[in-house]
């Protein structure tokens, strides 16, 4: 009779914690690339078509449109605007807000500051999130203001 | 099949299967599908008859953002449990497993167990075997029917319950009491 502990393996352990280390420290950008997936799934679904159909249609390898819709990958806005081109339908938007004006008096140039805020569509903004983005977007202007 | 630890403490007493084949044990391979976009909008839309049910009566999109969450939720709450040191501690572990069923309550060997998710109206489970104090987890699913046995994915996982179990008491490995 044995131990459980003689037959566990020496030389294993479980990739769990460093993955979920990982996705934890990258939780942002992660969570609207899943968002953005899912959208992307979504419209595949309406339009009947696989994702190597998609593939030809991006130029791109089927591996690659299968990394985009698992949610994992750090796409650039090209690849963002190539998706809504092709499959004609907005995955972000972008808020315009009002552009608010300020005057650096010690240089003399006029500084423009915007206010932008994204989310994907479909998906509601928290108000704390929100709150949370306003507060550092005025942060960021009060250190203008102050330069 | 090979048994791995889940976290690398020589203390800790959660451990995994790695099935013969798999690039991954059975935790990990757990949270990558729970995570995954196309997996879960794969297994919703093939489960879409389950989800339009009375009980849960969702979308297949709002079913994968729910999922998502939930298994994030999860997740931390075995992370923050191994962070308190608590992993090591059969009691705490006891407060994430329950029993598979009645019967099981009755058995002293190898103890077939479940762990719901955080929530409430949970669909998540993870399955494991008690051995020796320790518990090893032998997969988990996404659960919508009442019982087991109404869905192959989720018989999938009771016929994998068993088949550790019998791994286990073919390699000899005693239960708590001393008897195979």
């Amino acid at each position: 009779m044995k131990e459980f502990n003689d037959i566990v393996s020496k030389t294993k352990v479980s990739g769990f914690e460093t993955t979920a280390r990982n996705e934890r420290d990258n939780k942002d950008w992660l969570d609207l690339s899943f968002e953005l997936a899912l959208l992307i799934l979504a419209r595949l679904k309406e339009l009947n078509w696989t994702q190597i159909q998609l593939a030809e249609k991006l130029q791109v390898s089927p591996q690659y449109v299968n990394k985009i819709v698992k949610g994992k990958e750090n796409l650039t806005l090209a690849t963002i605007a190539g998706l809504e081109k092709i499959l004609t339908t907005k995955l972000i938007s972008i808020e315009q807000h009002p552009v608010k004006s300020m005057t650096a008096q010690t240089s003399g140039i006029s500084i423009f500051l915007g206010k932008a805020n994204y989310s994907p569509v479909g998906m509601e903004t928290k108000a704390e999130e929100r709150k949370d983005f306003e507060f550092k977007q005025n942060e960021k202007n009060n250190f203008a203001d102050a330069a | 099949m090979e048994f791995i630890r889940i976290f690398a403490e020589e203390n800790s007493k959660l451990f995994a299967v790695q099935y013969d084949g798999e690039e991954k044990d059975a935790f990990e391979q757990l949270f990558e599908n729970w995570l995954d976009a196309e997996y879960l909008f794969d297994f919703f839309e093939k489960n879409e008859i389950d989800l339009n049910s009375k009980f849960y009566d969702c979308s297949i999109v709002d079913a994968v953002r729910i999922t998502k969450r939930e298994a994030e939720d999860f997740r931390e709450l075995i992370i923050e449990t191994k962070e308190n040191g608590q992993i090591k501690d059969k009691g705490t572990l006891y407060s994430l497993f329950v029993a598979l069923s009645e019967s099981e309550y009755l058995l002293n060997n190898f103890k077939k167990h479940k762990a719901y998710g955080p929530e409430n109206k949970t669909w998540l489970r993870i399955y494991a075997i008690e051995v020796q104090d320790c518990f090893v987890i032998t997969g988990g699913a996404i659960k919508l029917t009442r019982t087991m046995n109404e869905r192959e994915h989720t018989t999938l996982e009771l016929k994998k319950l068993e088949k550790v179990k019998e791994e286990l008491k073919s390699l000899g490995i005693y239960d708590q009491e001393g008897l195979i």
